[in-house]
């Protein structure tokens, strides 16, 4: 038996079998390769996947979380006040003579400034999620609906997320438009009535 | 005589050797992929399903708040789900019903039991959202 310790002592034969060596070597790469390209795709795959679901959990929780907070500070400031004046981004309570509530809404943001005596008391802030529209609508003298309509899943809204970071953004960045072939996006609306014993108090 | 037979049934054998750590390495990829999927998918779907129930309980709460003011405006009229709500969850059911005090001698007027109930598809619990709205007493005390 010859034992090979140099490539000089390789005869042809041999160098055969080395060449076929060299072929099983590149499959095996290649296969190699792509096992780790696959299971990559696979961890990038799943890693996006989970983002996007965080992404749109955030949004939610924002959504419900501004939603429930507002409806309830609307509710109670109806309670308490009696003739409404409003237009499509801004209304006016007033619960007493020195009293005034005034509710004003700015690309997803609501705001609420309840002033006594002209100062301003108490001041709140509901932040909805990026591509919400919120809108008050004057139904009757005792009657007001806040319409808010959900952001479109099919329209990517700038990253910044809320209404308050795309301020300073034109309206075709902020607010893109949604294409008319793609489903309607979700609509929430809250009534607002008037008591019956505060309707007929004049401001 | 010259003999290569050693080295070459040594290349075969590792060349089998190697062919089989090919399927195992595949094997492996395999189970690493279908363990990672078989977690991943059930876990966005439920997320994806708490996340719609968070939503439906809000959205009834409003609508049952909604409701309680209508009920309170118009004072005996019919109950019925608002256009939006039932736009958007078409399957959802709305039932009123009759409420009694525990104390019947007080003699006061029941209440009016509103419930929301939506089914949420096949072998999941149901959803049910309630508000009872007591009349108003007045003249009486505290």
């Amino acid at each position: 038996m010859k034992i090979l310790r140099y490539p000089s002592d390789r005869t042809a034969t041999e160098g055969c079998e080395m060449l076929r060596r060299m072929g099983s070597m590149l499959v095996s790469m290649s296969v190699n390769m792509a096992l780790i390209a696959a299971l990559s795709g696979v961890c990038g795959l799943c890693l996006h996947t989970v983002l996007k679901a965080d992404r749109s959990e955030r949004s939610t929780v924002l959504l419900l979380n501004s939603l429930c907070r507002m409806e309830q500070q609307l509710r109670g400031d109806l309670r308490r006040a009696g003739p409404v004046s409003c237009t499509e981004s801004e209304m006016q309570l007033q619960p007493g003579q020195a009293t005034r509530i005034d509710w004003s809404i700015q690309r997803g943001i609501v705001s609420r400034e309840e002033s006594v005596n002209a100062q301003v008391s108490h001041r709140e802030r509901y932040v909805f999620p990026a591509g919400t529209q919120v809108r008050f609508l004057q139904e009757t003298p005792q009657r007001v609906l806040v319409r808010i309509q959900e952001p479109s899943p099919f329209v990517r809204y700038p990253e910044a997320g809320n209404g308050g970071a795309v301020l300073n953004k034109p309206e075709a960045v902020a607010l893109p438009v949604i294409p008319a072939s793609t489903v309607s996006t979700g609509v929430i609306e809250i009534q607002l009535v008037v008591p019956s014993q505060l309707a007929g108090v004049s401001p | 005589m010259r003999s290569v037979t050693v080295l070459s049934v040594a290349g075969g054998g590792h060349n089998r050797s190697r062919a089989g750590s090919f399927a195992t390495e595949m094997i492996i990829a395999a189970i690493i992929t279908g363990t990672t999927m078989a977690v991943l998918v059930p876990g966005l779907a439920a997320v994806g399903q708490q996340r719609q129930m968070q939503k439906f309980e809000a959205f009834a709460r409003i609508e049952l708040n909604n409701l309680e003011q209508a009920g309170v405006e118009q004072s005996g009229g019919t109950w019925a789900l608002s256009e939006w709500f039932h736009r958007r969850y078409p399957d959802a059911e709305l039932t009123a019903e009759v409420v009694a005090m525990d104390q019947p001698e007080a003699k006061l007027p029941g209440g009016v039991r509103l419930q929301i109930s939506r089914r949420n598809g096949a072998g999941q619990v149901a959803q049910h959202v309630s508000l009872v709205i007591w009349p108003e007493v007045t003249g009486g005390t505290p």
